[in-house]
C-alpha cells in the first residue's frame, strides 16, 4: 500500500488513473442507480457490448475509437429503446441480438484493420493505466452532460421510473424519458469503458448502486452513496493491482463483487438479529 | 340530476380476437360514488384503462368532461393497484405524494413551496404525515394505499378512480378507506373497481356489474339472483348487522 502511495506521488499515469476512477464514479453512481432501480442491467449489458461495433468501424476508418464508441452507444440505445417500446414481449431476445451483432460487427471491422490486437484487448477489458489527459477531459465533459440532464429532469425520471403508468397519465412523455435514460446510460458506458472495458462495464453500473440501494431511502441519496462506493472500489482496485502488476479492470470488478456480496451478507446478518 | 362527467357510449374492446367488453354504455354523474364490480377477468381493469385513456375503444366513444378521446388529465385522479412497482425502490412517502404535481411543476430537481404545502395537506388528511420520511417499501398495504390516494388528491381531481383499493389490506383498513372515500364523494366523483360486491355495496350509491357486458343497479336492489347471474354460480347472501 505504501508502495502505491509513493508511486502515486511520482508517476503521472497513476495520478491520471486515480482521477479517471473519481470521474467515472460520478457517472457510475448516478446512472448506475437508475439501472438498478429500473432493473435494466441486461439491457445495459447489451448496449455496452454493441459499442464494439462503433469502435471497430472507427479503427477501420482511422477515426477516434472513443467517438466511434459514443456514436455506436447512442445509436444502439435509441434503436433498442425504440424497438423495445413497440415489441415489449421479446425484450430479452432483442437485447441478445444487439449484444452479439454489435460484437460481431466490431470484430469483423477489427479483423480487417492491421495490428488491432492490443487495442482490442484494452477496449474489451479496459486499460486504466494508459489514460491520458485528453481522455480525462472527455470523461469530465461527458460527466457534466449526464449530471446536467439528470438535474434538469430529476423529477420526471423519478416519476416515470417509479410508476410509468401514473407518470403517463399525468402527461409525462414516458417514452421520451425512457430513451433519454438509455442515451445517458450509453454515455456513461463510454466513460467507464477505459476503466474496466466494455465486457465488465455492467459490474460498475450495477454493483455499487445495488450496495447503496440497501442503505438509503431516496434516489438522490443513492446517487451520492453509490458514487462514493464506486470511487472507493475503483481506487482500491488500482491500488491492489499495482504492486503485483495484475490487470486493473479485473481487480476493480472483483473488488466490486466482493463488496456487493459482503454487503448482502452483512444486511442479512443485521436483519436476522 | 347532476351533470354527466363521464359518458361511455356503446363501447366494445377486444384483445386480439378475444372480446373483453361488449356494448358498454354507462353515464357517470358528478359527485356520484359508483362501484364497478365483477369476477376476475370480467374486463374491469380494461374498462378503467379505457376511461383513463390508456387504451382506445375498438367501437364506441368515451367522453370525459365533454371532451372525447384524450384525457383531460387535470380532471381525473388515478389510484392504481399497488403491485406495479418494486418494493425496494428508494423513494420516500413524501416524494411519492409529491409526484402528483409532476405535470405542472416547472422547477428543476425540487418542488416549490405551494406544491409542498398542498402535498403536506393531502398527507395530513390521509393521516400519513408522520410517515413522510419512510421508504414506501416498508409500509403496510393500508399505508401504501393511503399514500397512493394522497398522490392522486394532490392533483386536485374532480373525479377519483381507484383500482381494487382494498385488494391487499385487512377488513378494518378496508372499512377505513371506504368511509374516507365516502366523505370525499360529497364533493368528488368516485369510481371504485372491486371484486368484492358484498363489501362495496354498503358504501356506494350505484353498482355497475361487469362481466363482458354491463348491468347497473342501485345498491338497494342487489339480490342473490343478480350475483348469481354475474358470477355464474350460486352465491349465498348473508344478512348481517354490525
Amino acid at each position: 500500500m505504501s508502495e502505491f502511495i509513493s508511486a502515486l506521488t511520482e508517476y503521472t499515469f497513476l495520478q491520471n488513473a486515480v482521477f479517471a476512477c473519481l470521474l467515472a464514479s460520478i457517472g457510475c453512481g448516478v446512472i448506475g442507480s437508475y439501472v438498478v432501480v429500473k432493473q435494466i442491467s441486461f439491457l445495459t449489458g447489451g448496449i455496452a457490448h454493441s459499442v464494439l461495433a462503433g469502435m471497430g468501424m472507427a479503427y477501420f476508418y482511422n477515426a477516434s475509437p472513443m467517438m466511434g464508441a459514443i456514436i455506436a452507444a447512442l445509436v444502439s440505445s435509441i434503436l433498442i429503446g425504440w424497438i423495445n417500446l413497440r415489441w415489449k414481449e421479446h425484450e430479452d431476445v432483442l437485447i441478445a441480438a444487439f449484444w452479439s451483432a454489435g460484437m460481431a460487427i466490431g470484430i469483423l471491422f477489427l479483423s480487417r484493420t492491421p495490428g488491432y490486437n492490443v487495442d482490442l484487448m484494452s477496449y474489451l477489458f479496459g486499460n486504466i493505466l494508459l489514460i491520458t489527459r485528453s481522455d480525462l477531459l472527455l470523461m469530465f465533459l461527458l460527466d457534466l452532460l449526464v449530471l446536467t440532464v439528470v438535474f434538469v429532469f430529476y423529477k420526471h425520471f423519478l416519476a416515470s421510473v417509479f410508476d410509468e403508468e401514473f407518470a403517463r397519465l399525468r402527461g409525462i412523455n414516458t417514452e421520451f424519458f425512457y430513451i433519454l435514460l438509455l442515451c445517458l446510460i450509453s454515455i456513461t458506458i463510454v466513460i467507464l469503458i477505459q476503466l474496466v472495458g466494455l465486457i465488465m462495464v455492467i459490474a460498475l453500473l450495477t454493483l455499487p448502486a445495488a450496495i447503496a440501494n440497501q442503505y438509503v431511502n431516496s434516489l438522490h441519496k443513492m446517487f451520492l452513496l453509490s458514487a462514493l462506493i464506486c470511487a472507493v472500489i475503483s481506487v482500491a482496485g488500482v491500488a491492489i493491482s499495482y504492486g503485483p502488476d495484475l490487470p486493473t479492470g479485473s481487480v476493480i470488478v472483483l473488488t466490486a463483487c466482493c463488496a456487493y456480496f459482503s454487503s448482502v451478507i452483512f444486511k442479512q446478518f443485521v436483519s436476522n438479529k | 340530476m347532476n351533470n354527466v362527467v363521464i359518458d361511455i357510449n356503446d363501447v366494445s374492446f377486444n384483445f386480439g380476437k378475444v372480446p373483453v367488453l361488449e356494448d358498454i354504455s354507462l353515464k357517470i354523474y358528478e359527485d356520484e360514488f359508483i362501484g364497478i364490480i365483477g369476477p376476475n377477468a370480467s374486463g374491469k381493469s380494461t374498462l378503467l384503462k379505457l376511461i383513463l385513456g390508456l387504451l382506445e375503444p375498438d367501437k364506441g366513444t368515451i367522453a370525459k368532461y365533454n371532451h372525447e378521446g384524450k384525457n383531460p388529465r387535470n380532471h381525473i385522479g388515478y389510484v392504481p393497484q399497488h403491485s406495479t412497482f418494486s418494493r425496494d425502490f428508494p423513494v420516500t412517502v413524501g416524494e411519492v405524494v409529491m409526484m402528483g404535481h409532476i405535470a405542472r411543476s416547472s422547477r428543476f430537481f425540487r418542488y416549490n413551496k405551494k406544491e409542498i404545502e398542498l402535498a403536506k395537506q393531502a398527507m395530513k388528511k390521509l393521516e400519513i404525515d408522520d410517515i413522510e420520511k419512510r421508504q414506501v417499501g416498508e409500509l403496510s398495504g393500508g399505508q401504501l394505499q393511503r399514500v397512493l390516494i394522497a398522490r392522486a388528491l394532490v392533483c386536485q381531481p374532480e373525479t377519483l378512480i381507484l383500482d381494487e383499493p382494498t385488494a391487499n389490506v385487512d377488513m378494518r383498513i378496508e372499512e377505513d378507506i371506504f368511509s374516507l372515500l365516502k366523505n370525499y364523494s360529497e364533493h368528488m366523483t368516485i369510481i371504485v373497481v372491486s371484486h368484492d360486491i358484498a363489501f362495496i355495496s354498503g358504501y356506494v350509491d350505484r353498482v355497475a356489474c361487469l362481466n363482458r357486458t354491463l348491468v347497473c343497479h342501485n345498491t338497494e336492489s342487489i339480490s342473490g339472483k343478480m350475483i348469481e347471474e354475474l358470477y355464474d354460480a350460486p352465491v349465498k347472501m348473508i344478512h348481517h348487522h354490525h
